[in-house]
């Protein structure tokens, strides 16, 4: 096969997996060297879907002897199969770079024999771009399930961020649906990589640990989803749980029929569920609880959540801490900051708060001074009027998807 | 200090000619109504020469008074290509003489907002050029040409010379006529009234079909979303990704 139809091959076939953030770590070139790294990550290009590219995201093979259900490169389906050299990889690793397409190289693989084997043709890719070409890039690998743990630390020591992917959100849909892999598999990679990161290795994987999950192939609500998330970022210190929207491919009767459109919608709300848990200090079960397990369709979790607990409000910008302004629809991460700091120097009015990036046409509800409107019937005029917002924006075509930076990018979505 | 709408204040263009005007405010007691480096204008013109002892008062004054992070912010709106920085950086700057280094958190008055809009639209420009611009391998260089809203080379060089210390590179802005390049030691921003570079090689053409191969399959089309895509890569950029990299 030419060098261009087995990246093509090899691309398709990692397309799925959504991490591309060249984010986390910082590092300068030497003299003699090629690339650096920036903590804010890079995106080179966005793809026709709109996702950003960040990273040569390929597989080193697609010649997967196990037979998981939800994906392309399952041993029992027929598709063209490949593998690239550890040379190959290299080399067009290198000239991407050099061009300016990409950050780094985010490395994968279907189970090539063995997970060990496979393991170590990714190792030796990457310490030919790490020792030969002299490369300080960003470099992402994904742990090969059930693979020694001599081989995760030798691959942990040469790579930036280190991924190894509970793929689905429960043991059981596990076990129905990935024959070849056991929880232990998926787990015991990610506490490895966890007890190093956590040892605070020198050179071990410094841009830290993410995995990913598998959304709408199987019955899990978003309750569970969301909490398995703060478990993750709990207990293990992931960096990021990336929610992957299936995409249907396969011909099973366990699996949602081929065809059948992705839950856009729904990986939406976790990504906004998922910032509101690590940068508003939200607890999953303020989101979602028992009685209400699903996202609301026409209200983000925030707005939500603010409707759902009028004695929270109006909250007063001009003396509310940090916290509190956190909690109000419309002001973010970047304009609480803001609001805190131009305060000092005057009492904020409606002009002032919108300057400061808050979205009035939210936020008035839920204010008070600062042009808010917040009156004693407001919480349910403003669950009104807020769903009514999200119905037009919906029947508007005008896409949800279209406010959500890219998948996998960093900025935090200012809701 | 007030304004006057009848008389304009011409300079050659450089940042030291800008505290030039600057200065001139102060001898003049007032603000013009333009501080532009154009001179096709009706107005009344009074033009400002550049000196350099009067520059670096104006530095000197705007470092003690007003702190780094001002100037900072006064530099990177002066590399904006609006039409009304001048008058922009000059309120900025008496109105920081007289508050001192809290200016900047002035959020809520109009001139201190204008500046911190102007720095953010240069930053995010600066940002973009360095996500999106291309090089192509030509002669055993990297060459790329780009076309940014703001005069963002200076900002974009260094992340390149850091980046890329062993190649030999030039980046050329058409829009704002100067060349920037590096080779070896030697890092050098140039004014450039304008350059072709020569067709590349097989070896270019084959990484811009890898690339080409691996940006189409990339995308998983049910998800295809074009509004998204031009939100976040806007179609200025296109020009040049087509002759470069194709995307
Ligand atoms: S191990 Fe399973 S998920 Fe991974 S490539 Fe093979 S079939 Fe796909």
């Amino acid at each position: 096969m030419e060098l261009a139809d087995k990246l093509r091959v090899l691309t398709e076939s990692a397309k799925y997996d959504v991490a591309c953030t060249s984010s986390g770590t910082d590092r300068v070139c030497p003299s003699d060297g090629i690339g650096s790294a920036c903590s804010s990550g890079l995106c080179h290009a966005f793809a026709g879907d709109g996702r950003c590219i960040s990273l040569l995201k390929i597989l080193m093979s697609n010649a997967c002897c196990y037979d998981c259900a939800y994906c392309v490169n399952r041993v029992s389906n027929d598709i063209p199969r490949a593998t690239l050299t550890p040379d190959e990889i290299a080399d067009i690793t290198i000239n991407f770079y050099r061009r300016n397409y990409i950050e780094g190289l985010f490395l994968s693989s279907g189970v090539i024999g063995n997970p060990d084997n496979t393991m170590q043709l990714m190792i030796k890719t990457i310490e030919l771009l790490r020792y030969k070409h002299k490369f300080y890039g960003y470099v992402h690998a994904k742990a090969i399930p059930g693979a020694a743990e001599h081989l995760i630390e030798r691959l942990g020591m040469l790579v930036d961020r280190m991924s190894s992917n509970i793929e689905l959100p429960s043991s059981d849909s596990l076990r129905l649906l990935a024959p070849n892999k056991s929880r232990d598999d998926v787990l015991s990679p990610m506490r490895y990589i966890s007890g190093k990161l956590k040892a605070k290795t020198k050179g071990f994987a410094s841009a830290g640990q993410s995995t990913q999950m598998i959304i709408g192939a199987t019955p899990e609500s978003d309750l569970q989803i969301i909490s398995l998330a703060e478990g993750l970022y709990g207990s293990y210190g992931l960096r990021r749980v990336f929610y992957s929207a299936y995409v249907a491919v396969a011909d099973n009767s366990n699996l949602p029929a081929v065809g059948t459109a992705p839950p856009l919608l729904r990986e939406h709300r976790l990504y906004q569920a998922d910032w509101l848990m690590r940068y508003y200090g939200f607890k999953s079960y303020e989101i979602l609880d028992k009685s209400r397990p699903y996202f609301n369709e026409y209200l983000d979790p925030k707005c939500n959540w603010a409707v759902n607990h009028p004695e929270f409000f109006p909250v007063d910008v001009n003396r509310a801490d940090y916290e509190r302004l956190l909690r109000v629809p419309g002001i973010g991460v970047k304009s609480a900051r803001r609001i805190l700091t131009a305060r000092r120097y005057g009492k904020l009015d409606a002009d002032a708060l919108r300057r400061l990036g808050v979205v009035m046409k939210r936020a008035k509800y839920f204010i008070e001074g600062g042009g808010g409107i917040a009156a004693a019937d407001s919480p349910s005029r403003a669950a009104a009027a807020l769903t009514a917002m999200g119905r037009a924006e919906s029947a508007a075509q005008l896409s949800l998807f279209d406010i959500l930076p890219a998948l996998g990018q960093e900025s935090p979505i200012e809701v | 200090m007030k304004r006057r709408e009848d008389i304009i204040y011409v300079y050659d263009g450089s940042y030291n000619g800008l505290l030039c005007a600057v200065f001139n405010c102060y001898t003049d007691k007032f603000i013009p109504s333009e501080i532009t480096d154009k001179r096709d204008t009706l107005l009344t013109c009074k033009y400002i020469d550049t000196d350099k002892d009067k520059a670096r008062r104006v530095t000197r004054g705007i470092l003690s008074v007003m702190g780094k992070e001002a100037e900072w912010l006064i530099k990177k709106a002066y590399l904006s290509d609006f039409e009304d920085k001048g008058v922009a950086i000059a309120e900025f700057v008496v109105l920081g003489m007289r508050e001192g280094a809290k200016v900047i958190n002035m959020l809520a008055t109009p001139c201190v907002d204008k500046i911190h809009r102007m720095a953010k639209a240069v930053g995010n420009e600066t940002h973009r050029n360095i996500e999106f611009i291309r090089f192509s391998e030509i002669n055993g260089a990297l060459v790329s040409i780009i076309q940014p809203t703001h005069s963002v080379l200076p900002l974009i060089a260094p992340h390149f010379v850091s980046r890329f210390p062993c190649e030999k590179f030039f980046i050329y802005d058409k829009v704002h006529k100067q060349g920037f390049i590096h080779d070896g030691g030697r890092n050098e921003l140039l004014a450039v009234d304008g350059f072709e570079p020569d067709a590349h090689g097989e070896e270019e053409e084959k990484y811009r079909n890898l690339w080409q191969v691996f940006y189409d399959a990339i995308e998983i089309t049910p998800r295809h979303n074009d509004r998204c895509r031009l939100n976040h890569m806007p179609l200025r950029f296109w020009e040049d990704f087509m002759k470069a990299s194709r995307y």
